[in-house]
């Protein structure tokens, strides 16, 4: 019941704000966001203490000759995503309260109904729902991004992000219908019962279906290019929501959905995507360096990022998947940071090239230092989140294949550059 | 029965009301006399009532036709009420048009509970003689007698082959009646005779439901025709001559020969492919559309061609959330491109967010669902349509449909992103109160029958 009740109250609230108009969209949906919050820490409470697991999880048949139920249930991996959803919220509906937006219902009342699609995707056990919840975020975003965005060509870059990811979700959906010929369920125990009954060359193709949605999403070379332009043009709020918490769906779609369905496949085709993973973080490192602008810099090492947590989680084995689930919350607090820094500088000089932004330690020595930590927490410097997650990978990558080591260390190298770029006189 | 006699008086009822010079009345008296067959329908349910059975039975109102027939209405509702403010209110063009399309109407509900070809053929006939001339309405356009004349010529074309199909079915079998015609086919062997006749019958159909490579005639007649009656062409009967063929390949070719298959397999795939693709190519709206409803033309087919396995209620969501969603969107177009003098370029949608969010709302809702992204309905009819074809194995036509249904979404979207593209001094645009209270009852409708979906898996068809 507290599943549905997270994906209730932001969809209530978003109907409720819409209806209200634009008086006080905003506190209404920081309310929200903290309410949920409330609600998030309730149901680790629960998950912790075990005493009423009923509590966790929701079924109840949608369309029963086609198997398609309306199945929630909250584990380890949802509790942490949907955390990370929640305690996001507040904070990226607090980073614009002291902006005015025209028709700030319709935004927030958006902003709350991808949460709601976002925190179902997170939390559902059918795959069907996941699906639709996935396609679904994809929606509000869209708009978000093209009437509150004020880039050039703002109409084009948006059809670009809304067809390539729908584009991609579509392979998902073929590979979803493959593996439900064999199950005739889309609980996600079935699937996975008739995934692993798949042969390897059948789990491969399925694998490479599901891989592109999620590789389109995540982003992940070549599939990446609408991703720099996208985040270039969105408002920053929907940026935040963007890098932080939307496109952590599809590595947590790698983790929920293909780790388990396709063992066989994974281990078969995997090298083929973990190919593409550290190509994508060796491009996007690269990319990022050349960057002179702030917001366009945030988005290249993002893509490198997830390409390190895609490669980790496709490694395979125990310790990769738990540093991916640690990655994921660390990228999408530490990416929220970063547009949250960039948004404070943007507004205050106007323009984001980062050669011209130098000094600012000498106006602003605490905003200075909360940007180095945001920053050091990006190089996964030793206690900050970031580290927990790459540790992960490093010490998995030797288990299994030794040459991949070279790349996280390198990634490190790069990484620094970046991250510290801004602070280059 | 009762069905046929209500629509039928109500044609007449309408006819009557003209001459009476009660003009204002029409409207009313229409939603009476299609409510009056919602009800009776659902009363006569279950009960597969036999009309004249000594005439030999030739109709058979069981479910499957009830079904459509409030399909039927319920789409002709909406229609009515959505269209009410396009003409003067007491001309008498009006009653002209709303007797025509109920007789159209009483042709689609002959369609839908036919048990003898004979009946088939009368009910193709009911149907498209009144849609000829509703096509030509605009009389001073000179597109618009374009329209009815091409429509004329090759919907008759399309009967005559289907009327020679016929007769040789009556050839290789001695009998209109589907049952008698199924059990000759059953017995797996196939005469060439019998073949041919499928196959023409099959042609006929494709020109009336207009799937590629027979579907030439129909950008152009839903071009011409006044925008109003192209939405209850692309609507009503489209999903008249669907509920037509699917009663005739799930009874009598309820075993098809694989070649049909194949041909129909075929067919669905061109659909796709060159309706999708010539789609992204135009600049009026109204062809776009008229191409969008090409492309449903192929899942729906989807449909029939898994007649023998597939429950015909899955047919029947899809007529009716395509209808909905292709209503509202003709509609609007309507409006907008009557208020730009006649232009239906994406240029005149520009700004419609800020000139009536209503209807940029619901014609934005009314794109998506046609894209078939969910949560709204559409995306609902294009699952199952998929998944029936999955289940008869054919994963090639499955691929084709998913990979165009992303270039349907790119031609939508296009149209959405104009409709939010913000404009200079742009005036507001005014709909009368009926219709937008139309307008929000069938976007509310969309999302609604996505999540009531299960009360699908109730019905009996």
């Amino acid at each position: 019941m507290l599943t549905l009740l997270l994906i209730a109250i932001p969809l209530l609230m978003a109907g409720a704000i819409f209806v209200m108009g634009s008086k006080s969209a905003r506190q209404l949906a920081l309310f929200t966001g903290i309410a949920e919050l409330l609600v998030t820490f309730a149901a680790i409470w629960i998950e912790k203490s075990g005493t009423h697991p009923e509590l966790l999880s929701f079924n109840q048949q949608w369309i029963g000759p086609l198997g398609i139920s309306y199945a929630f249930s909250l584990d380890g991996i949802s509790l942490v995503m949907v955390l990370l959803t929640t305690l996001l919220l507040p904070v990226i509906v607090y980073a614009s309260f002291n902006k005015t937006f025209k028709n700030p219902h319709v935004f927030y009342g958006l902003m709350l109904l991808m949460i709601a699609s976002m925190i179902g995707a997170f939390t559902t056990s059918d795959g069907l729902l996941f699906y639709i919840f996935y396609e679904f975020a994809l929606i509000p975003i869209y708009f978000i991004i093209l009437i509150w965005s004020h880039a050039e060509g703002r109409a084009r870059i948006t059809l670009k992000f809304f067809l390539y990811t729908l584009f991609g979700s579509l392979f998902m959906l073929i590979a979803l219908l493959y593996v439900y010929q064999h199950s005739h369920s889309f609980a996600m125990a079935d699937l996975y019962a008739a995934g692993q009954s798949l042969s390897a060359y059948e789990q491969g193709w399925v694998f490479a279906g599901f891989f592109i949605a999620f590789a389109v999403k995540i982003p992940v070379f070549p599939f990446h290019t609408w991703q720099p332009a996208t985040y270039n043009a969105a408002p920053t709020a929907g940026a935040m929501l963007l890098a932080g918490i939307m496109l952590k769906m599809a590595s947590y779609g790698l983790i929920r959905l293909v780790l388990p369905m396709l063992p066989e496949g994974v281990a078969e085709y995997g090298t083929w995507a973990l190919v593409l993973a550290s190509i994508s973080v060796l491009y996007a490192s690269g990319m990022a360096i050349v960057q002179k602008n702030f917001k366009l810099l945030i988005a290249y090492s993002s893509i490198a990022h997830l390409g390190v947590l895609t490669a980790g989680i496709l490694s395979g084995n125990a310790q990769g998947v738990q540093g991916g689930v640690m990655e994921m919350l660390s990228h999408g607090i530490i990416t929220v940071g970063l547009f949250i820094v960039y948004d404070i500088i943007e507004s205050r000089m106007s323009h984001d090239e980062m050669s011209r932004m130098g000094g600012i330690r000498d106006v602003n020595p605490q905003f200075a230092f909360l940007f180095f930590v945001i920053v050091m927490g990006s190089v996964a410097l030793p206690m900050t989140s970031g580290f927990v997650g790459e540790f992960c990978f490093c010490s998995d990558s030797t288990n299994t294949a030794p040459h991949l080591l070279l790349l996280p260390g390198l990634l490190l190298y790069l990484e620094q550059c970046i991250c510290c770029a801004p602070f280059r006189p | 029965m009762k069905e046929i006699l209500i629509i039928s008086l109500l044609g007449i009822a309408i006819l009557a009301v003209d001459l009476l010079k009660m003009r204002k009345l029409v409207l009313p008296v229409t939603i009476t006399g299609l409510l009056a067959l919602i009800v009776t329908s659902v009363m006569d349910w279950g009960l597969n009532e036999i009309p004249f059975a000594q005439y030999g039975g030739m109709l058979l109102f069981d479910n499957y036709a009830l079904g459509f027939t409030i399909v039927f209405a319920v789409l002709a509702i909406f229609w009515f009420l959505i269209t009410s403010d396009q003409y003067e209110i007491t001309s008498s063009k009006k009653t002209d048009i709303y007797a025509l399309s109920v007789f159209s109407i009483c042709g689609a509900v002959v369609m839908a509970s036919y048990s003898s070809l004979v009946m088939l053929f009368l009910g193709v006939e009911i149907l498209s003689i009144p849609l000829y001339v509703l096509a030509a309405s605009d009389r001073k356009n000179i597109l618009s007698n374009e329209a009815g004349f091409k429509y004329f010529f090759l919907g008759s074309l399309a009967s005559a082959v289907m009327l020679f199909g016929i007769a040789m079915i009556y050839g290789a079998t001695g009998s209109f009646d589907l049952q008698t015609i199924s059990a000759a086919m059953s017995t797996g062997s196939y005469s060439g005779l019998m073949l041919t006749g499928c196959v023409l019958i099959l042609v006929g159909f494709a020109f009336k439901v207009s799937v590629a490579p027979f579907h030439l005639w129909a950008p152009d007649v839903y071009q011409g025709s006044p925008t109003t009656i192209t939405a209850f062409m692309a609507t009503i009967v489209k999903a008249a001559a669907f509920a037509g063929m699917y009663r005739l390949f799930s009874t009598s070719f309820s075993n098809m020969p694989e070649v049909v298959t194949t041909i129909m397999a075929v067919m669905i795939g061109l659909t796709l492919i060159l309706s999708n693709i010539t789609a992204v190519t135009q600049t009026s709206s109204k062809r776009l559309l008229a191409y969008s409803s090409l492309s449903h033309a192929g899942y729906m087919l989807g449909f029939v061609m898994m007649a023998g396995n597939a429950p015909a209620k899955y047919l029947m969501f899809y007529t009716l959330t395509y209808g909905i969603a292709s209503m509202t969107s003709f509609s609007i177009l309507q409006h907008v491109s009557s208020i730009q003098g006649g232009d239906d370029s994406r240029e005149a949608f520009k700004g419609l967010v800020k000139r009536n969010p209503v209807m940029a709302g619901a014609m934005t809702v009314s794109l998506l669902s046609m894209a078939g992204i969910p949560p709204l309905s559409g995306f609902l009819a294009k699952y199952y349509a998929i998944t029936q074809i999955l289940s008869g194995g054919h994963i090639a036509l499955v691929i084709i449909m998913i990979l165009t249904s992303a270039v349907a979404a790119y031609y939508y979207l296009r149209l959405i992103a104009a409709m939010f593209t913000p404009i200079e001094n742009a005036g507001r645009i005014v709909t009368g109160s009926l219709q937008r209270g139309m307008y929000i009852v069938l976007t509310l409708l969309l999302l609604v029958t996505f999540f009531a979906a299960s009360l699908l898996e109730l019905i009996e068809v």
